[in-house]
């Protein structure tokens, strides 16, 4: 039995692997949404880029998603239009030697989500 | 004598292998990333439903406040539920389905089922209810 320790440790890895990547891939998802619920409530286009990419930030500041970045279109920021918020960035498995021989270095990750926006608190008086 | 015993076995590790990542690795593996879809799911579809509600919510009755010089305040039901319904659709969220609104004169609630394609078979539904109060000068 002893000969099954190595195969069980890589197998084992490999599951790490993989919950690491869809943990991450959870953090890119709820930062996309959260990133453009938080846009579509801001005063203006300005304020919209800005509190979107803080709420990104947030909501990816426990996982290590490598190259994050969030993209918001606020379109011309109309009352009652659509904003969408793009999350994107990667989950490296430079701990996981297998997984990243199979997967590759770094796994992309990629979300849109859209919001409508607020038609009354969306702008300043 | 323990070389020529063993020369007989060699091999076998391949096939304790190939059975342990057919059923266990796999397995365990899609049941891990099936886990991770529908709990993102699970949590898109609650913050997408709170977002819509609160839109729904914020819709007030015009007509109401102005003939009422601005003393009475109420929500528009109609207009609540209407972007209600609209901001769930504008989401995009995919699977999105049975989405039901209610309103009553001060709180607009919405239940919506999502439906997850799982990885390799099959799909999954989940469903939550949220809700939003219409409050004046808070």
């Amino acid at each position: 039995m002893g000969d099954l320790r190595l195969p069980a440790a890589a197998l084992r890895l490999l599951l790490l692997a993989v919950s690491h990547v869809v943990g991450e891939y959870m953090a890119v998802r709820a930062a996309s949404s959260q990133a453009a619920f938080a846009a579509a409530r801001a005063p203006s286009a300005q304020a919209a880029q800005a509190a979107g990419r803080r709420a990104a930030q947030e909501a990816v500041s426990g996982s290590q998603v490598r190259n994050f970045q969030v993209n918001i279109s606020t379109g011309g920021f109309e009352r009652g239009g659509t904003l969408t918020a793009q999350a994107s960035g990667c989950v490296s498995l430079a701990d996981f030697p297998i997984a990243r021989e199979t997967l590759g270095q770094c796994v992309p990750l990629r979300w849109t989500a859209h919001a409508l926006i607020e038609p009354y608190r969306s702008r300043t008086p | 004598m323990n070389s020529r015993r063993h020369a007989g076995e060699r091999g076998q590790i391949l096939v304790m292998m190939a059975a342990v990542l057919a059923f266990l690795l796999v397995p365990l593996s899609v049941f891990l990333v099936d886990t991770g879809l529908v709990e993102a799911s699970y949590a898109q579809l609650g913050e997408t439903l709170q977002a819509s509600v609160e839109d729904g919510a914020s819709q007030i009755d015009q007509q109401a406040f102005r003939q009422s010089g601005g003393q009475r305040a109420v929500l528009d039901q109609v207009a609540a539920r209407q972007t209600c319904e609209r901001s769930l659709t504008t989401s995009g969220l995919s699977g999105l389905d049975a989405v039901s609104v209610t309103v009553t004169a001060t709180t607009v609630t919405a239940t919506a089922t999502v439906h997850v394609k799982l990885l390799v078979v099959g799909s999954a539904s989940v469903s939550q209810t949220r809700s939003a109060g219409f409050v004046v000068g808070r």
